[in-house]
């Protein structure tokens, strides 16, 4: 059984500081000071702290570990989830889930971990001039980060839900693979969203940042960070607001550190949004522009057999199928599927009374699909933008233009077609205007004439990427092929926010692999003095 | 009274007056006991077939499903409490409800007629209807679903005991 590392903190003497908690204000001094405690900035730590930095992580959320982990989606999305898991896009068409705890987002993701495809490379060494970014020499990172994460196919077989996505893709001779996951002695519980409650999953919480603590680090939590300080192109003090004990307002008290380098990792909402509020020099405009989301239909069937989605491992087969076609052509999407629990299904189905209350009925007898789409390799899918409220709080705009339509009405067809080929009683593609479908061809019919529009076609998200996007000319993007800010000399990217479009996969190994590399490089910068 | 797009665009100014008025009404802080009384009518309508048919279950059922309501907004960021501040203004100030709702005082609505707002929300045009309608749909339901209640009828057993 593993045991929750931060249950012997005291003993091991690690610096943790709920900000919430402090009584004066607090400034620091560090070699790096990071912002952010997910896949980017934790893995930042790891490495950086390995080679003898001296490392202050922060991180506006709590700090919450497995024992806190009671598997209600009640506790989880207020305490685990940005905007308790309702993040919305501004015009709210999109729902956004984004971790908000230590850990970030890989404390509450469902484990699939691929590498960064080889097709999305080929477009980034082409359209933004990262030769470097190959498989062959990524491939090292990914490795060691795979080994580090305990990551492998998942060995056990899938659980209902995922084996009707394979038998179902399989009828109609749709290829699927078995997903890479990041866990250890993983009991099959099915609720890795709500924070896994025996550390199987291998999240920052139990890898990464332990490891930095061990070695000296400090992890500060519930402190906001508001802006770099900067001058003559160098950020002096990264300041922060400690919040109050609601952790959704900033309290009385400051939180300044000063360092030789700064990291921003607070993913691609949170990172756009701190050089917003900070700023810093943007010549191009760039910055907070082509935001990607991955996004993401939905498609529900009601087998005659027992699904019970709700446990087992959430993501165990998916299909790359629908995204072997040219990238100037239609999007092409991935298919997965998700955890279905109460709270989850019930605010996603569309509808009310009698009706809906007749779909969360069959709650042990739904089947559920997702695709996500690959946004951001086509001048018809410019992504998003992230700007700021008169608040200084963060607001992605995210316009879904008639191309990605398009792939949306031709994902739901999709879903359709494999789940009836798995046996489906019905099949409801998540629209407002949609129902449960009896047969393929009645579904085809239907979602040929849904109007696709914002807040009728349900369209959800769980992979925020790009706004400060890498490029090996400093006029195309806001860091260098390393993560370091084109502008400014002592300031690194590194977590999602740098990827220059959508990745087409689950974004977790790419930010793992690539902050490893990039991270490794500032860790020998920084040791040779520079 | 039902409130059809075009006749919403004929108000134009006037409904913005209108929707700047009930803002300048609306109270801050938390969930007060009016705006409870409207989740409790709304969720009446939206959990129809997902709670118990009649009291006292039925009532218990609504009022677990209003504190729920009641926590998931106490969660949720200052802007975003104060856009649903901004929902419950526009659904308790009496010309918005009329206008712009197509109902009467709350406490006269009947289910149908609440059905048939929600219904014309869901519908909508606008966006910005279709948006408050979907709050309303979310907070309803994270509201009741959350709950070891609203399990046992869907079938769903509840987290597994794990010994840790």
């Amino acid at each position: 059984m593993s045991a929750n590392p931060f249950a012997s903190a005291a003993a091991r003497g690690w610096h943790i500081v709920d900000a919430s908690r402090l009584d004066r204000d607090l400034t620091l001094e560090a070699d790096v000071a990071i912002v952010g405690t997910g896949a980017g900035g934790a893995t930042a730590a790891d490495v950086l702290s390995a080679q003898g930095l001296r490392v202050v992580m922060l991180e506006e959320g709590p700090l919450r570990t497995s024992r806190d982990f009671h598997m209600l989606e009640r506790e989880a999305y207020p305490q685990l989830y940005q905007e308790s898991a309702g993040r919305r896009t501004k015009d709210k068409g999109i729902t956004i889930l984004q971790g908000r705890s230590v850990g970030g987002s890989t404390t509450v993701n469902w484990t699939a971990s691929f590498r960064t495809p080889a097709t999305t490379l080929a477009y980034w060494r082409s359209a933004y001039g990262l030769q470097q970014y190959t498989p062959e020499t990524l491939a090292p990172w990914f490795a060691r980060m795979e080994q580090r994460l305990s990551i492998a196919p998942w060995a056990l077989p899938p659980n209902e839900n995922n084996a009707v996505l394979r038998r179902g893709a399989a009828a109609v001779g749709v290829a699927t693979g078995v997903v890479p996951r990041n866990v250890k002695a993983c009991r099959n519980l099915g609720y890795c969203g709500l924070g896994c409650p025996v550390d199987a999953k291998q999240s920052m919480l139990v890898t990464t940042i332990p490891a930095a603590l061990e070695r000296g680090a400090t992890l500060i939590s519930r402190a906001r960070a508001d802006r770099f300080a900067h001058a003559g192109g160098v950020v002096t003090m990264l300041e922060c607001s400690a919040l109050d004990a609601s952790g959704l307002r900033p309290g009385a008290h400051r939180v300044r550190v000063t360092a030789h380098t700064f990291v921003c990792a607070a993913g691609a909402i949170g990172s756009p949004a701190l050089l917003l509020r900070s700023g810093v020099p943007d010549p191009n405009r760039v910055l907070g522009k082509r935001t990607f989301l991955h996004p993401t239909l939905v498609s529900a069937a009601d087998m005659p057999e027992t699904v019970d989605a709700f446990a087992g491992a959430p993501q165990s087969v998916y299909s790359d199928h629908y995204l072997q076609m040219p990238l100037d052509g239609p999007i092409g999407f991935k298919l997965e599927v998700p955890p279905v629990h109460p709270v989850l299904m019930a605010t996603t189905l569309p509808g009310f009374g009698t009706v809906h209350a007749g779909m969360t009925a069959q709650m042990r007898h739904t089947q559920v699909q997702i695709a996500l789409l690959r946004d951001g390799f086509h001048p018809e899918s410019p992504g998003g933008s992230v700007s700021l409220r008169g608040d200084g709080s963060p607001v992605l705009d995210y316009p879904i233009t008639a191309y990605l339509w398009e792939g949306a009405r031709r994902a739901l067809h999709a879903m359709a077609e494999i789940q009836f080929a798995a046996g489906a009683r019905t099949v409801f593609p998540l629209h407002e205007s949609a129902r449960q479908y009896g047969s393929l061809r009645e579904a085809r019919d239907a979602i040929d004439a849904l109007p696709m529009e914002i807040l009728r076609t349900r369209v959800v998200s769980a992979h925020v990427m790009g706004g400060c996007g890498m490029s090996g000319d400093p006029a195309a993007g806001v860091v260098d092929p390393f993560g370091r800010h084109h502008q400014m000399s002592n300031l690194y990217v590194f977590d999602g926010s740098v990827f220059p479009t959508s990745l087409g996969t689950n974004p977790q190994l790419s930010i793992y692999g690539i902050t490893a590399r990039n991270a490794s490089r500032l860790a020998d910068l920084l040791n040779a003095g520079c | 009274m039902s409130l059809t797009r075009r006749e919403l665009l004929k108000t134009g100014a006037a409904g913005v007056a209108l929707l700047t008025l009930a803002d300048c009404a609306r109270r801050t802080g938390a969930i007060d006991e009016a705006q409870r009384n409207v989740v409790l009518k709304i969720a009446g309508v939206m959990l129809d077939g997902a709670i118990p048919a009649s009291d006292p279950q039925r009532a218990r059922a609504l009022a677990e499903a209003a504190s729920g309501f009641a926590i998931a907004v106490g969660g949720l960021p200052p802007h975003v409490q104060a856009e649903v501040q901004q929902l419950f203004s526009l659904l308790t100030f009496a010309p918005t409800r009329r206008l712009i709702a197509g109902l009467p005082p709350w406490n006269d609505a009947t289910p149908a007629q609440i059905a048939g707002f929600l219904t014309r929300w869901r519908f909508s045009g606008f966006q910005l209807l279709r948006s408050g309608y979907d709050a309303l749909h979310q907070l309803v339901m994270a509201g009741w679903y959350g709950n070891d209640d609203a399990w046992a009828r869907i079938g769903y057993p509840g987290p597994p005991k794990v010994v840790r």
